[in-house]
């Protein structure tokens, strides 16, 4: 078992250095020249209307955008800074030795040279998190007894209705649903809840109870806006993976030993068809990381998703590789902690090994 | 879903809507366009224009082919103008513009002759009534014109052929002639085809302006059954709301004036679904907005497919170190954000390269291929110890050719469903970037772009209908999918419905 | 009442399902069958000729495909059909053992196979876990299994098949009881652990004097096994007897086919006989008797009619117009 970890664990390495090379490339083989656009705009040279040769210049010293890319490259992974005011060994002056993904610098905006990518990211996350985790728990918890259900009904009218549901919930774009949730619940429709931001404007006068009440009230549509998605794929794949289960032989046997059918389903049927749920944990945790940049950005709220909306549409190239970087090894980590799940889990993976004396 | 319905009625379904949501978009310039179908009119303002510059123009040719120069453009512009005038007169007036033409002609033919064309040009400007009397008394004849047909690129209709062919192709041909085959191709063809709609620029013709102020004096008009541009602005119409939800006093706003070829103020017919910011008909830019959305999900499905295929193929088929490079790249790939990879693309990617939608489908492409690798992999990996391979193999058959010839239609099943969901996400991706106003930009519509402009809850009607478009579309593609999956798994078993494999 | 399973008139057919056209044949097709207390019954047949089926219609264990459109079961004199599923499922495991084919995959393998054991027992005899475990230990070893204790720990795909094969017996021999139902109990096995399979049945028979109902397609494994054998072909009985008398004079044409086929060492090397044709599929059964298309003595009779099962004198049924060796 610790080997199969450590092995994966090893494997990681080469992949995270493509994904680093990558995401590098991306950004920097992209056709565009970042120094121009953004060059220009960060040192207000555009509004003074001033010839922005001299700004754009600068930009791209400070930046490293006229060394060649393997140099820009290994300043972008560090832990060594190549920059002029980098590491003595490099000609720098020694005042900012170190810096690059391999200490954890992410850099900083080219908007606001001011603001740390990491630690904006950090700041964003917090406010993404409870959203993320309150959705994706409510759905792991409403798909998977619906799905059960459904697989253990098969064919009866509530499963027929709630496969239409499911599927017609599959097909529904996400801005859609948080608009239509806004309509409906918000001010315009039944009134119920609030549907911009994090916090009611007078919230600050809020006290400490009403103060949560109000926090929990909006987050409740977003919450349900970004489950819905997954309640749908979820269920399904739980459903499909029920009924798989309960047409195996060992299902048969402990029906043949006269168990009773609660027994059967919950006891022996449920390990099993969880068990191809737990490959999906993989996309769990980016996720929960990410969030989701739609939903943030209907209901606007100031979390990862929006950020990098907002990076988007600002061109901060160090905050757009920062959160494909953050996206990748996410997933690269979901999928390592999902086989490591499921091979804990299932004992025909955590032991091997036959006796063949018959 | 399709074990509830039953995967050939799921098809069925799925085919129902997909044709009107194809059939709605293929042919949404006849549906809903500022342009009337066909009138008969003249147009008092061209032919004035026409009379006006035909001296000028007369003049240039005359000193043009007096020098010897090149003087094939202004005597084209003569000629032009020449056919403006003769269209619109007949009788009498008509044989004196015959006339004066000869006079030009010989002169063209032989620039030596003389005479002066330009002086006989003034008498004749007078003579219709440029300079006192002339051509109030008497009409100009009006003409018969297809204002909507002419307004189509080949490639439109190259499109709408296609969807005909498209249609009907299961009933003309004989069953077996691989069925697979000629869907592939008819399918490529509709998104070349599809293709069509990117090239349009915004059309606003000032057709329907010279209408409704008298420059065009119309006899007859045709009008199509939505007579609204999806760029034609009605400033004082801002944010109506549909037709059928209106309110009394906005029915009857009498500030707003109504157009030739649109239907009454009061009338249900004016603006179905409600007008944007702009006073644009909503219906009508939903219609045209579906080519562009229905469009970049089947070539972001095609390039996906491709990719995929190919990639696949090689994979599975050659093994060894291609493999290995394969999966490796795969996982990578796949480890990356897929929608904020997308996004990122088209951000970056500088307008100015290709068709936006072109972008937005390539993007979609090169990020979404290894689903469909991984399954063509895994498929041809399999048939790879199948007899026949072997078989195939012991021929002599290069092992390229056992791939494509051979083994892909086999493999091609899994693929198609695939294909139906790559589709529905990609529809779904393009206008979630479009919503998020990355996409596809004003005045070219797209559904998701449509939502984006306002999304105040009070214009209900700009949001509901385009995110309703879209989700039928998804729905269909996804019954397709599913469709296509239980009847593929129920009947074929594999190889016995191919027409390809031998 | 001697007997202590009695099947009446049992037919399954395919479930009506969405996108399924129009009537399909049975799979089963009144079968009626007897075991008396102790008593050894062979099922046999060949693959697709329904003996699977029957066996799961009979323990009410049909998947949803599958449906049973008449007939009735009597198990010790009470109604298994009619019974309510709470009683029908006190039965099963406790007075009626079964085993199926795929060892492996007849345990869950996410359980340990002691567990698997010990369930039967909590779950009829109300042990408590404790007790369960040790009395499942003690099964397993006497079913065979070397350093049970050990084995008990271990999880199905960590056994050989045959292991596995010895732990269901256990299962369905855990309650003692009367009928022990097995389906083709060693078809997935080496031919050495095949052998030590069939001494354990015969074994536990002896010691237990448990009625047996044997399903397979291989007749000569169970000449040594039955006391009685049933023939079946296309869905229906076509012949039953005590075994030697089915084996020394057959009198269905399908039973002498299939004994016919039968490699023989003591015979000379020739070509082995078959019976021509296939097994019509259950939607494509031929009109009358299922058999006749294949059968060398069919008449006119035999297309027209469907023969029905009758008994004579030595206590043997036949469903044949023109049985073998005998008059109609």
């Amino acid at each position: 078992m610790y080997r199969f970890v450590l092995r994966r664990l090893g494997l990681l390495i080469p992949t995270l250095f493509g994904i680093s090379v990558l995401v590098f490339a991306l950004m920097h083989l992209v056709p565009g020249d970042p120094a121009a656009m953004v060059g220009a705009e960060a040192d207000g040279a555009v509004a003074a209307n001033v010839d922005a040769t001299a700004q754009i210049e600068g930009f791209r010293r400070r930046y490293l955008f006229d060394q060649p890319l393997w140099k820009q490259y290994l300043h972008y992974v560090g832990p060594f800074s190549l920059a002029s005011d980098g590491h003595e060994w490099f000609g720098g002056t020694g005042r900012d030795p170190w810096n690059g993904l391999l200490v954890l610098d992410l850099g900083s905006e080219f908007l606001r040279p001011q603001v740390d990518v990491g630690s904006e990211l950090l700041r964003r996350l917090a406010i993404t998190l409870p959203l993320t985790a309150l959705a994706i728990l409510l759905a792991y918890l409403l798909s998977i007894p619906l799905g059960i259900y459904s697989a253990v009904k098969s064919g009866s009218v509530f499963d027929k209705s709630s496969a239409a549901f499911v599927f017609a919930m599959y097909a529904l774009p996400t801005f859609w649903i948080g608009l239509l949730l806004q309509w409906a619940f918000g001010r315009t429709g039944l009134d119920w809840l609030p549907t911009i931001g994090l916090t009611s404007p007078d919230a600050a006068e809020l006290e400490g109870g009403a103060r949560l009440m109000d926090r929990a009230a909006h987050l409740v549509l977003p919450v349900a806006c970004y489950a819905v998605g997954s309640l749908a794929y979820l269920s399904r794949q739980m459903r499909v993976g029920m009924i798989e289960v309960l047409g195996e032989d060992y299902v048969r046997m402990a029906r043949a030993k006269g168990l009773s059918e609660y027994t059967v389903v919950s006891k022996h049927a449920f390990r099993n068809s969880l068990l191809p749920l737990v490959t999906l944990f993989a996309t769990v945790l980016p996720a929960l990381v990410g969030g989701s940049i739609v939903v943030e950005t209907v209901f606007d709220i100031p979390g990862m998703g929006l950020y990098v909306y907002e990076s988007l549409l600002r061109r901060e190239y160090n905050a757009i590789m920062a959160a494909v970087l953050i996206g990748s090894l996410t997933t690269v980590a979901g999928l390592l902690a999902s086989d490591v799940l499921y091979a804990w889990i299932d004992p025909r993976i955590r032991l091997s090994g036959r006796r063949t004396d018959g | 879903m399709a074990d509830r319905l039953g995967p050939r009625r799921a098809l069925r379904f799925a085919f129902v809507l997909l044709m009107f949501l194809y059939g709605t978009a293929v042919f949404a310039p006849l549906l809903a366009s500022d342009l009337p179908l066909t009138m008969v009119a003249s147009n008092e303002r061209a032919f004035f224009r026409a009379l006006r510059t035909l001296p000028i123009v007369v003049e240039e040719a005359e000193a043009k082919l007096g020098e010897g120069g090149d003087s094939e453009a202004s005597v084209r512009a003569v000629r032009l103008r020449f056919d403006e005038l003769q269209r619109g007169l007949e009788g009498e007036r008509h044989l004196q513009v015959e006339e004066l033409r000869q006079a030009f002609e010989m002169l063209v033919s032989d620039p030596s002759a003389s005479g002066s064309v330009a002086e006989r040009t003034a008498q004749l400007r007078e003579t219709l009534g440029l300079e006192g009397a002339g051509l109030e008394d008497s009409k100009l004849v009006a003409v018969r014109s297809y204002p909507v047909f002419a307004s189509l690129t080949p490639l439109d209709a190259f499109w709408m052929a296609s969807f005909f062919a498209l249609l009907f192709a299961p009933f003309c041909l004989p069953r077996r002639a691989g069925p697979w085959l000629l869907g592939s191709t008819l399918l490529i063809t509709l998104s070349v085809g599809a293709s069509s709609s990117f090239g349009r620029a915004d059309l606003l013709s000032g057709l329907k302006a010279d209408m409704t102020s008298g420059d065009v004096r119309v006899e007859s008009a045709l009008f199509v059954p939505v007579p609204f541009g999806f760029a034609e602005t009605h400033l004082d119409e801002g944010f109506l709301p549909p037709s059928w939800a209106r309110t009394e006093e906005q029915a009857r706003n009498d500030s707003i004036d109504v157009r030739a070829g649109e239907p009454a103020l009061d009338s249900l017919q004016r603006h179905w679904l409600g007008t944007d910011a702009l006073g644009r008909d909503v219906l009508s830019r939903l219609l045209h907005g579906g080519r562009l959305s229905l469009a970049v999900g089947l070539l972001a499905a095609l390039i996906v497919c491709v990719l995929g295929v190919v990639l696949g193929t090689a994979a599975g088929m050659f093994g060894g170190w291609v493999d290995l490079c394969f999966l490796r790249l795969v996982e990578i790939v796949q480890s990356f954000p897929a929608f904020l990879l997308i996004l990122a693309g088209v951000a970056f990617i500088p307008s100015g390269t290709l068709h936006p939608a072109i972008t937005i489908a390539i993007v979609i492409g090169v990020v979404g291929w290894t689903e469909i690798a991984r399954l063509v992999r895994a498929e041809l990996l399999r048939l790879r110890e199948l007899e026949l391979a072997t078989a195939a193999r012991a021929l002599g058959i290069p092992p390229l050719r056992i791939a494509f010839r051979h083994l892909l239609p086999l493999a091609l099943p899994p693929v198609l469903v695939a294909a139906a969901f790559a589709t529905s996400g990609a529809v779904l991706t393009e206008s979630a970037i479009s919503f998020l106003g990355f996409g596809i930009g004003p005045p070219v519509p797209s559904w998701g772009g449509l939502i984006a402009v306002e999304r105040d809850a009070s214009v209900w009607w700009l949001q509901l209908f385009p995110g309703l478009f879209v989700f039928l579309t998804v729905l269909a593609f996804n019954l397709l999918g599913e469709g296509l999956r239980g009847s593929l798994r129920a009947g074929s078993g594999g190889a016995s419905a191919m027409g390809g494999a031998e | 009442m001697s007997s202590l399973l009695s099947v009446d008139d049992l037919s399954v057919q395919l479930a009506p399902a969405a996108g399924r056209s129009g009537e399909s044949g049975s799979i089963v097709e009144s079968v009626s069958l007897r075991i008396d207390r102790g008593e050894a019954l062979g099922l046999v047949g060949e693959s697709g000729c329904g003996k699977s089926t029957l066996l799961l219609a009979v323990l009410d264990l049909l998947g949803p495909e599958m449906l049973r459109t008449s007939g009735e079961v009597l198990f010790d004199g009470r109604n298994l059909t009619l019974m309510a599923e709470a009683a029908r499922r006190r039965l099963l495991g406790n007075d009626i053992g079964v085993v199926f084919q795929e060892p492996t995959r007849a345990l869950n393998p996410v359980f340990k196979v002691g567990e698997q054991v010990a369930e039967v027992l909590r779950c009829h005899k109300g042990l408590d876990k404790r007790a369960a475990w040790s009395r499942a230990v003690e099964l397993l070893e006497e079913v065979g299994i070397e350093q049970p204790a050990l084995r008990a720990r271990d999880y199905p795909h960590q056994l050989s098949g045959g292991m596995n094969q010895r732990v269901v017996i256990a299962m369905a021999i855990a309650c003692s009881p009367a009928l022990l139902v097995v389906d083709e109990p060693t078809t997935a096995l080496d031919v050495t652990v095949q052998e030590e399979i069939l001494a354990l049945f015969r074994r536990l028979r002896e010691e237990r004097g448990m009625a047996l109902l044997f399903v397979s397609h291989d007749l000569a494994l169970v000449e040594q096994e039955v006391d009685r054998v049933a023939v079946m072909y296309a869905g229906s009985l076509v012949e039953s007897a005590p075994t030697p008398v089915l084996f020394a004079s057959p009198r269905h044409p399908y039973t002498r086919g299939l004994l016919d086929c039968q490699p023989k060492f003591a015979a000379p090397l020739t070509r082995l006989p078959e019976i021509g044709g296939v097994v019509p599929a259950s939607d494509a059964r031929p009109l009358g008797c299922s058999f006749h298309p294949r059968c060398r003595a069919a008449e006119s009779r035999c297309s027209a009619e469907l023969p029905v099962l009758t008994t004579d004198e030595a206590e043997r049924t036949v469903a044949c117009f023109y049985p073998l060796g005998g008059s109609q």
